[in-house]
This record gives C-alpha cells, structure tokens and sequence, in this order.
C-alpha cells in the first residue's frame, strides 16, 4: 500500500500534466465545436439547399462515424497527401469537427422549438430575419440548448482520452505511459478515473449554475 | 385614401381554399368587426392582411403599401400594421417596456431614452403603469394582452389588427382588455377585430362582416346586421351564438 501512495505522489505531476492536456483539447474542440455547429444550424435553417444540403450531409458523415477513426484519418492518414501536422493539432482539429456536427443538431433543433409566434411577432413590427434571429429567437434557443450542449462538453472530456491513440500525452496516455513503466496498472488507471470523474463533476456544477441563470425571471 | 383596400384575395394551404374571392375596404378611422364560424377564414383574412401569409391572388393596399406578391409584406409595412395576437407572443425574455421599446429602437432606431418614456406611457395607458419592469411570466394573461397592444401602438400604426385578442383569457380577464380596445375606437383609430364577442362588436366595431366558407356573406353597420341580417346563413350563425332567437 506504502508503494502505491508513493507511486501516486511521484507521477501526480505527470498526471496533472496530462489532466491539463485533456482539459485543453475539450475546451478547444467545444469552443470551436460550437462556432462552427452554430454555423452548420444556420445553413440547415437556411431557404436555401445549396446551404441545407452540405451542412445535412456533413452533420450525417461525422456523427456517422466513430471519433476514433476520425482521428486517425486526420492524424495517420492526411499525411499521405503531404498534411501532415503534430497529434495536438491534429486531435483538436478532430474533436472541434466532431463536435460541430452534434452541436449543429443541438442548436438547429432549440431554434426550432421556439413557438412560431415568437417570428410572427418580430415580423409584425418590421423585424428583419437576422435581427428576430439575433434578438428574439437566440436568446430563447440559447436557454434549451444549455443543458444538452453542457452534456455534450462533458461528454467530450471523456472522449479526449481517444487522443491517446494518437500519442497526445494528455491524462489516459499518462496513465498508460507510467503503467508501462511501474506495472501499478489497477492504481494508475483508478487514479487517472478519479481525474476524469472530478472534472465532470466540476461541469456539472457550471452546467446546473448555467441553466439557473438562463430561466432567471422567465417562463 | 383607404387605409385597407383589397380585392379578389384568395388563399389556400395546400388543396384546401381558405380565402375564396375577399373584397375588403376599410376607411381611415373605420372600426371592423369579422364574426365567423371557426373554419371561416377570418384569422386567414387578417394574417394575409398583416403580411403574415402570402396571398395566392388578388390585390392589397394596406397603409399605403401594395402587396409585391413575391414575398409576405410583413417587412414592407415596417410596422406600419399593428397585429395583436390571440396568445399575445410577447418575448418572454425581455420586460414589459423592452417588449414594447423593441420595435421603436430595433426597427425605426429611435433614441432609447426617448422611446423608453415613451413606451412608460403606452404601458400607463393600458394600465400597466406599474410592472414596466415585469417579464411576461409574471403577468396574467390580460395584462400580457394589454402588454401587446402597447407594443403595437408603440409603432404608431396606421391600422391595428386583432385576432380574437380575449379568446385565450380566463373570462374574467376579458373585460380589461376589452375596455383597452374601447379606448383606442374612441381615438378614431383603424382597426380590425375578429372576433367572437357579438356584444363587443355590436357596441364598438362601425360595421361587422360575417365570413364563412372563405368569403364575405353579409356585412353591414353593426347594430343591423347583428339584429336583422339579411343572410339565412348569418342567422343561424348569430342563432348558435346566442345573439339571435332560433
């Protein structure tokens, strides 16, 4: 037991280290996810299939397929095309891009489910579509798509650990790395879960916070 | 110059006419009341009128802008026509006077300040001086409606259109709200209300118009057609309603 919690206090900075690689590529592939997903919602609402049809069919392709092969075409296979590019890159470029596609369905379909009426009533007072948009519907939208965007990101913490697969040393790689190293493999993995799982529980607690704020003084 | 003048509408949702052939002026001032079995068209009537629909023939003039055809007129009219709706649609997210402050500032870009008084005494003279700074969700329904019809006379319209504005308020609340569009008649403004209040019609509206199946039937100054109309069909209407004895 000695040499387990002596084990543990060595590699904690490995660890940590590693915790803040994974706290890294969730905060980047979120960030970026939501950009681009917000994007992807907007052309599947928009008039026009020239819009409609590539975002439908992009969202299809990458919730389609596993993230892990994702990874390894952008990381293991761009490079036969001459892209090549280093595992951190390559894995934010892989989590933003998944993430695009299941937060365009989140937001396309909070934007959706505002009442009709609220459009008729900012195009009764002369209201543009970018300014209901903007001023009407997204405040709205933004409140429903909280809580599955929240359970998206926490979602994708845990996902990061595909990242390993690719070499980023980020907290499951760590875990791996010194689990070659000292065959403490029950201890290192247990220890790498608990990291995961405080980090989860850290978002939860923003999410409940979050989704407070956004019905504060409203139906 | 009329403030509405419409001929031929016509307007179907699929195979189904809802709108067969409506002819339809209003003079500046006038107060129009449409009665009508559910089904009639009379809320169809009226959404194509704010711009709400598009109009599959006929021609519209309404506060002086033509329907284009193309595209539904609701932007061209820049809330020139006010609509007020059966389930109020306020923004449930903004307050009182920022529900009625929205259209000035956003639309017309009016100083903030100015349109905030402004809007302070449009909620006053609906009476709701006092919950300027209330969201929606705290308000009853009566005072929501209330609410929207500040925030369409916020935008000066030349005409103001109701679609059955206390059909989703608990009777109690019907009054109120009644009483607001009561004022407005008094003010000579333009409006048009469907609706199925035939004592309100009778004691506010100058004419009323009975539709169904998609067109006009009868239509004449209010006192007369609600007490003696012409139409077999609108006497039974009027004789469902109550207002006439089988």
């Amino acid at each position: 037991m000695d040499t387990g919690l002596d084990l543990l206090r060595q590699s904690a900075p490995l660890l940590l280290k590693g915790a803040g690689y994974t706290v890294l590529l969730s905060v980047i592939g979120m960030g970026i996810g939501v950009v681009l997903g917000f994007g992807l919602a907007l052309m599947r609402l928009s008039r026009s299939p020239l819009l409609r049809w590539p975002a439908a069919v992009y969202v299809s392709a990458f919730r389609g397929t596993p993230m892990l092969v994702q990874l390894f075409l952008i990381y293991y296979g761009l490079p036969q095309f001459g892209i090549e590019m280093p595992a951190l890159l390559a894995a934010g470029i892989g989590f933003s891009l998944n993430v695009a596609a299941y937060s365009c369905e989140i937001l396309r379909s909070a934007i959706d489910a505002v009442d009709k009426g609220q459009w008729e009533a900012a195009s009764v007072l002369g209201m543009s579509r970018g300014q209901t948009l903007r001023r009407v519907i997204l405040p709205q939208a933004a409140r429903t798509a909280v809580a599955p965007l929240s359970n998206s990101f926490i979602g994708l913490v845990k996902d990061t650990s595909l990242a390993a697969t690719i070499q980023v040393p980020e907290l499951f790689r760590q875990a791996q790395l010194i689990t070659a190293r000292t065959y403490e493999i029950f201890t290192m993995y247990l220890a790498a879960a608990a990291i995961y799982w405080i980090l989860s529980t850290v978002l939860a607690a923003v999410q409940s916070r979050l989704e407070r704020r956004a019905s504060e003084g409203r139906r | 110059m009329s403030a509405i003048d419409a001929k031929g509408l016509k307007k179907s949702f699929g195979d189904t006419p809802v709108l067969a052939g409506v002819d339809l002026t209003v003079s500046p001032g006038e107060v129009v009341a449409i009665i009508g079995p559910s089904g009639s068209g009379k809320s169809t009537l009226l959404r194509c009128l704010a711009g709400l629909e598009l109009l599959n023939a006929g021609d519209l003039t309404i506060a002086g802008v033509t329907n284009g055809g193309k595209v539904p007129l609701a932007k061209a009219l820049n809330g020139r026509v006010g609509f007020v709706f059966q389930s109020f649609n306020l923004f449930p997210h903004k307050t009182a006077l920022e529900n009625v402050i929205e259209g000035p500032v956003v639309v017309r870009k009016e100083d903030p300040a100015k349109a905030r008084t402004r809007g302070l005494a449009l909620l006053e003279k609906v009476g709701l001086g006092g919950r300027a700074d209330a969201y929606p969700a705290a308000l009853s329904g009566g005072q929501q409606q209330r609410c929207a019809i500040a925030r369409a006379l916020a935008m000066d319209p030349e005409v103001i259109l109701f679609d059955e504005p206390t059909s989703a308020l608990d009777p109690e609340l019907v009054g109120e709200v009644l009483a607001v569009i009561r004022d407005l008649a008094a003010e000579k403004r333009t409006m048009v209300i469907v609706t199925h209040q035939m004592d309100f019609a009778r004691d506010v509206a100058d004419r009323t118009i009975f539709m169904d199946g998609g067109v006009i039937v009868e239509q004449g100054p209010s006192r007369q057609l609600l007490a003696s109309p012409r139409e077999e069909r609108t006497r039974k209407f009027l004789a469902r309603s109550g207002v006439l004895q089988p």
